[in-house]
């Protein structure tokens, strides 16, 4: 087991092992940072930017930094905490998130950051680009008007080395993309992973989306900030 | 003919990390990436479709449709805009061509694209023609190259005829210097290179205070010292030549000049971080020095510089080429790592460095084209001779792309440290209201009230191009194209860049349209900052920078988009009681009738 070591949230002393994620190390010290692409024991993807906090000094993306001895980390002060806040306004206003008619509402990250943020109104203007929702022989469903380009579908859902899904394009004409040699072999389990695997509504297995009914879901009874397990 | 895959396969050993090279040759033989040809590669290098449709996708110059026997790729940058004839070259083309920009002609003879700088900005309107370089383009010029193409004329031959030849665009060298004068300019032999301690070169370099010349000014001693103190199997050496930000081409004036300097500064690197591999970074906008390079790297192990038992001295380094294809983020050197091994250029997350992790995760030095260059200068005349020029903290001198308003464009070498007021004058710039350092990434400066700014690491970090703009521009469509370059150039993987520099564009040209208030210069201001401190990378953080400093340089501009704005009858939003006053009316009279 690696040294223990004593680092700093907000001037709080707080331990963890060296080197671990700092998001993860913060959660186990019972400081919540908000993230939608870090996928918990997993690679750190660096791509929402959401959690982003000031390591001595300098702002960084938590997730993608291990704790140092000494290491002092602001996440509470008020213009972190509206940066991150922007960050999340500009999820909603790149594409189109209708939460109320969505089938991962009360267990999507997006939504629960947004409530834990008290998110009403996004400074930034609405984009209201239409994008297709494309269906993959009714096995699998690609909403990319929920898509937060996370990537973690591409990182975290493969078939031996293969990536099943891939990023396609650049810029905001960026989309994910499936392939579909690799999604005929895929089983219902790993299926059921690539939707867990998606922080928002933006992958789906048909018939699927209301198995556990909405107001019974992990974030209808719980903040994002309480819930640690992998529970749905 | 179709591609003949299996070996196109062979020739790169079915080597991943040589993607680019195969599309390429896929593009080459049938004119765009076919299903057939993703199909094959994908099977021969055990990848899945989707995931080479990832790296075909991300470049500007690879299609997956047919995209014209001839592509033409017509620069939209700045540095056109300021030409003059941007609009009436580019109307010729549609004419000549008879199809509009971003089609292809109905005889499929002809693809009419838009592409960003392509490192001519000192002769523009340019246009690459089958990644042959046009510059200086008239409507007239057009018209002729599009007949002689329809006749049949090879693209190549055409070049010639023209003063901006097929292999060579001649530079514009206002200023040579004691660095780089492309009569004189050598390094040290073969044998006096080699007769130096590793440890000697480190040394030499570091004593020299060589800063980085791609942008970041990093200490290049350093650099080198930590990457040869990582333990590893091997290192690489590489050299960015993807020289994309927007106004420079100092870089294409080093390939074209004196690419013996770079060749031998890349050895000269190998040996002292123990290196077995480099490679060269160059952009695809550059293809059309591709075989000039790739023979001179031939003459070198001809004469032994590459190789097996270097001098005698028992190192082993060789040296290629990597072809790039259409990404202003691969110049980022994470990027760039990425895309030489054959992905797409999404940069990484650091740490690791690449002097810890870099290509193939071994450690890897990425530098500038001019730096590299430098280092064989450095040892043939002395560290001491070189840190001479300049100033303390910036030590040596500087290569700039000078294009823009002014009477002398072209490429001069400076001492680091010379004043703005003095750079104005060299290059005939009187007077300028706005000069662009180090393009678009860097800051926009007020000519006026700057001349006594100086260049240098310790006040305006210049990283090659310095664009000029005269009193009668419209300084704001500028920033604003600038901005739809980062806008275009965003690899698309993290939320401020991607997603906040659209909405910095769409306040900005409400403001420009008139539709703006007060307030929204703050938020224009507030936004710009919180994109810069939450991006990924160099790109994110700088994408902001046109807007930023115009604020801060220029603020009489912005004032003048909201002046007496509050004075008319604004509605600055959505007024609550006005829309729902038809209601309140309602329940009041509901009350007033006692329910
Ligand atoms: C978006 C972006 C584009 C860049 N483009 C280039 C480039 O074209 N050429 C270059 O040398 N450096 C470029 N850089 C800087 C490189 O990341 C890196 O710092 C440089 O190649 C290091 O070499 P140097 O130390 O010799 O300057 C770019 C950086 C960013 C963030
Ligand atoms: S589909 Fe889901 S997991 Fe994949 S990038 Fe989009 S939001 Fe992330
Ligand atoms: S800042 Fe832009 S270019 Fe850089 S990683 Fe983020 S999206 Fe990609």
């Amino acid at each position: 087991m690696a040294d223990e070591v004593t680092f700093f949230i907000d001037g709080r002393p707080c331990t963890a092992a060296a080197g671990d994620n700092l998001v993860e190390a913060a959660a186990d010290n019972g400081v919540y940072i908000p993230t939608l692409c870090h996928y918990k024991g997993h690679k750190p993807l660096g791509t929402c930017r959401v959690c982003m906090v000031r390591v001595d000094g300098r702002e960084a993306a938590a997730c993608t930094f291990g704790v140092r001895d000494g290491m002092r980390v602001d996440v509470d002060a008020p213009e972190l905490a509206d940066a991150r806040k922007a960050l999340i306004e500009l999820l909603f206003v790149e594409r189109n998130h209708f939460c109320p008619a969505c089938e991962k509402s009360g267990r999507c990250d997006l939504q629960a950051v947004a409530y834990h943020m008290h998110l009403t109104v996004p400074r930034f203007p609405y984009r209201y680009v239409p994008f297709t929702v494309e269906n993959f022989a009714g096995k699998l469903l690609i909403d990319h008007n929920r898509c937060i380009l996370c990537g973690r579908c591409e990182e975290f859902v493969r078939r031996g080395d293969s990536k099943v899904f891939a990023m396609k394009q650049r810029s905001s004409e960026a989309r994910i993309t499936v392939d579909l040699a690799l999604l005929a072999e895929m089983s219902a389990n790993e299926i059921a992973h690539a939707v867990h695997v998606c922080p928002v509504g933006a992958i789906l297995a048909p018939g699927q989306g209301f198995d556990t009914p909405i107001g019974r879901r992990k974030y209808d009874t719980h903040r994002i900030g309480e819930i640690t397990d992998g529970r749905d | 003919m179709p591609a003949d895959i299996t070996a196109i396969l062979d020739r790169y050993g079915a080597d991943r990390t040589r993607l680019l090279d195969m599309l390429w040759a896929v593009q080459d033989a049938d004119g765009h990436i076919t299903q057939p040809a993703i199909e094959g590669l994908a099977a021969g290098l055990s990848l899945s479709r989707a995931e080479i449709e990832e790296t075909v996708s991300f470049y500007h110059f690879f299609s997956m449709q047919p995209a014209g026997r001839h592509r033409i790729y017509l620069n939209n940058d700045v540095s056109t805009q300021l030409s003059g004839r941007y609009e009436a070259v580019r109307d010729a083309f549609e004419e000549a061509c008879g199809c509009t920009f971003g089609t292809v002609s109905a005889d499929g003879r002809f693809g009419l694209y838009d592409t960003a700088c392509i490192g001519m900005c000192d002769r523009e309107p340019a246009a690459l023609i089958d990644f042959v370089p046009f510059t200086d383009l008239t409507p007239e010029r057009v018209a002729k190259i599009v007949a002689s193409l329809k006749d049949g004329v090879a693209t190549k031959s055409l070049a010639a005829a023209f003063d901006s030849g097929c292999d060579v665009v001649t530079t514009r060298w206002q200023r040579t210097g004691p660095v780089f004068d492309p009569r004189t300019a050598a390094g040290p032999s073969l044998e006096a290179l080699f007769s130096l301690a590793p440890g000697e070169i480190l040394e030499a370099v570091a004593a020299s205070g060589l800063r980085g010349r791609g942008g970041a000014g990093f200490s290049t001693g350093l650099k080198w010292r930590l990457c040869r103190e990582t333990k590893a199997a091997t290192r690489y050496v590489v050299c960015n030549a993807d020289e994309g930000e927007p106004g420079t081409f100092k870089d294409r004036a080093l390939l074209t000049d004196m690419p013996h300097l770079l060749i031998e500064g890349m050895v000269a690197a190998a040996y002292a971080i123990d290196a077995s591999a480099g490679v060269i970074y160059l952009r695809a906008e550059y293809r059309y020095l591709f075989d000039r390079l790739d023979s001179l790297i031939a003459d070198y192990r001809k004469a032994g510089w590459l190789g097996h038992n270097i001098a005698g001295s028992g190192f082993d380094f060789d040296l290629r080429l990597q072809l790039g294809a259409g990404s202003y983020v691969c110049g980022e050197e994470s990027a760039l790592i990425e895309s030489m091994e054959g992905k797409r250029g999404s940069p990484r997350n650091r740490p690791p460095f690449p002097v810890e992790a870099g290509f193939c995760g071994m450690p890897t030095i990425v530098n500038n084209v001019e730096t590299l260059a430098a280092v064989p200068r450095i040892l043939k005349e002395g560290a001491d001779w070189y840190a001479g020029f300049g100033t303390e903290k910036s030590p040596g001198t500087k290569l700039l792309s000078v294009a823009g308003d002014c009477a002398r464009p072209g490429i001069y070498e400076v001492p680091f440290g010379i004043t703005v007021g003095e750079f104005l004058d060299m290059v005939g710039a009187e007077p300028a209201l706005a000069l662009q350092v180090s393009g678009p990434s860097g800051e926009c400066i007020n000519a006026a009230q700057s001349r006594h700014r100086r260049l240098c690491h310790e006040d305006l970090s210049i990283g090659g191009a310095m664009t000029v703009f005269s009193a009668e521009r419209d300084l704001l469509d500028h920033m604003s194209r600038f901005l739809s370059f980062f806008i275009a150039e965003s690899c698309g993987i993290c939320t401020p860049c991607r997603s906040g520099n659209v909405a910095m564009k769409t306040l900005l040209e409400r403001l420009r349209d008139g539709r703006g208030e007060q307030r929204h210069l703050a938020d224009l201001e507030r936004w710009g900052h919180i994109i810069a401190e939450t991006s990924r990378c160099g790109l994110g953080a700088s994408a902001p920078n046109p807007v930023l400093s115009s604020l801060r340089e220029f603020p009489d501009l912005y004032a003048a988009l909201v002046d007496g704005r509050e004075a008319e009858m604004f509605v600055p939003g959505f007024d609550l009681d006005a829309s729902t006053g038809d209601y309140r009316r309602i329940v009041e009279r509901a009350r007033s009738n006692g329910r």
